[in-house]
């Protein structure tokens, strides 16, 4: 998951470029890491309907920044946790 | 008795009023005064006075004070931005509920900015002092709200809670948090987070209070679930979650097992396996609709974004729509997956905080002591319940070594509002944190 973020930061800043919007690189490297853990869960059972019994686990480092810690944007979900 | 000197409690206060103890205007005058000479960094601007109400309002001489997001006192919202208030009309739909139940409103309250943030840091303001101890910590985003109550300065404060905005910062100042059904308070008036999520609540020193004001705000419910006699609760707790920084400390998890038997008589554990799908799609949501509603912002034609208001709005400017369109598509479903969970029960237990309120400088993000740790635990039991559209109060139940207070969060089905009072008031701890 850390080595696909410089490619998802160029995608981000490239993203945020087409809308007109000014971000710095610690800026975009913070939102591709949100990015990360925002995204569904690899094992696509993670993300089924409820019912389809599976614990969701998008991988989660811990906070990209500051910014991002400060922002109720992280979405810890790194397994191991009070059993 | 309160920094003005009068009862602690609205009833306390209506009672002194009718008996003649104190007068209606020199109650508002003392009040008013009480939280205009306040050192605590809680208010953002005082409110001019109104003509006062009539004296058989039940909420007459009730003075309150509002997070700085709602239009009120002839002005827009602030945001705890930079740019100055315009003029406005009318007040929110909230505030003019209360004050047609004779409430006057003192003050707006700071915040963080635009609601970006789990505690009250703000680079435009000082950081909120905590009434109970002024090391700790103080939530947000609605911290002034906090605060305000917290210290005595008003009987209850509206907040708006998104993920968790008025459940953190009563966690932290000891008080009752509610964070009502979606649709139970008008949200007219109100500067918008991310509109899917986003819940006007209240914060308060008792069950009681709370419970008062949400009768003049939100009237009788059509549907409202019957009230468990004592003893008759049917409780489900769910103490763990899959992610590292929700796991209760040993001491508060002691606390919350200790409380759920004085509650019920055989709490039923519950396993929540989607809980951390469920914060992930309220994530979601919260950056998609924070980046759609700051958009002008963001691209350079309004007022900058603060780096904490940026880093919500930032990463939705850039998530997949289909990422955000299944988030909203599931919600139902998902819905009726934590209603099968209850499985009976009247109301789920979670903590609200999985450690004692922490020291500021632990979550000041600005401080060589910041532990980004420290502030992920903050949130980490609030976001699910904004995505569910459920409701849910937070009250404490102890205090910790350093006095500093450790609180439940009590979740029911939608609609339950009035159950999750009726839980408060009959099993909160006392108010001795004020």
């Amino acid at each position: 998951m850390q080595g696909e973020v410089p490619a998802t930061m160029q995608a981000v800043s490239e993203l945020l470029r087409l809308q007109g919007i000014a971000a710095t690189p610690a800026q975009c490297r913070a939102a591709a890491k949100a990015l990360a853990r925002l995204a569904p869960a690899a094992d696509a059972a993670a993300a089924a309907a409820p019912g389809e019994t599976s614990p969701a686990g998008a991988a989660i480092a811990a906070p990209a920044s500051t910014a991002a810690a400060g922002a109720l944007s992280c979405v810890p979900a790194r397994r191991g946790g009070r059993p | 008795m309160t920094p003005a000197g009068l009862p602690d409690g609205i009833a306390g206060l209506r009672r002194a009023l009718a008996r003649g103890e104190v007068g209606l205007a020199d109650a508002l005058a003392r009040q008013r005064d009480a939280l205009a000479r306040q050192d605590l960094h809680c208010v953002a601007r005082m409110i001019e006075p109104a003509a006062a109400p009539d004296a058989r309002l039940p909420l007459a001489g009730v003075g309150l004070a509002h997070k700085d997001i709602f239009h009120m006192g002839g002005r827009a919202p602030g945001c705890g931005a930079a740019a100055e208030p315009a003029r406005s009309r009318q007040a929110a739909g909230a505030v003019r509920r209360l004050e047609s139940a004779g409430a006057a409103t003192l003050a707006a309250l700071v915040m963080a900015e635009h609601a970006c943030g789990a505690t009250g840091e703000n680079p435009r303001q000082p950081l909120p002092r905590n009434p109970i101890d002024p090391a700790a910590a103080v939530g947000g985003s609605s911290s002034g709200s906090a605060v305000a109550v917290a210290a005595g300065l008003c009987y209850g404060s509206l907040g708006t809670d998104t993920a968790g905005s008025v459940r953190i910062p009563a966690a932290t100042c000891g008080l009752v948090g509610l964070k009502p059904t979606p649709g139970r308070l008008s949200r007219s008036g109100v500067a918008p987070l991310a509109p899917t999520l986003d819940t006007p609540g209240l914060l308060a020193r008792s069950a009681a209070d709370a419970a008062a004001l949400f009768a003049a705000l939100a009237g009788s419910a059509r549907h409202a679930p019957r009230v468990p006699a004592a003893g008759e609760w049917r409780v489900a707790v769910c103490w763990s979650q899959p992610a590292a920084a929700g796991a209760p400390a040993d001491a508060v998890l002691a606390q919350l097992d200790a409380f759920a038997r004085r509650a019920c008589v055989r709490p039923a554990p519950t396993a929540l396996p989607l809980l951390a799908e469920w914060q992930r799609l309220a994530h979601v949501v919260l950056h998609a609709e924070a980046a759609a509603v700051h958009a002008r912002a963001l691209r350079g034609e309004a007022e900058p974004l603060g780096a904490l208001a940026a880093g919500v709005a930032l990463p939705g400017a850039v998530l997949p729509a289909a990422w955000y369109a299944q988030a909203l598509a599931r919600r139902r479903a998902h819905a009726r997956a934590f209603a099968a969970a209850l499985d009976g029960c009247d109301l789920l237990l979670t903590p609200l905080l999985p450690q004692p309120a922490p020291d500021w400088s632990e979550v000041d993000t600005r401080s060589p002591g910041f532990q980004p740790r420290r502030l992920l635990e903050l949130f980490s039991w609030t976001p699910f319940v904004n995505y569910l559209g459920l409701p849910a109060v937070a009250f404490p139940v102890a205090a910790d070594p350093r006095g500093r207070p450790i609180s439940v969060q009590a979740v029911a089905r939608p609609g339950a509002d009035e159950l999750l009072l009726a839980f408060a008031a009959a099993f909160a701890a006392s108010p001795t944190f004020h």
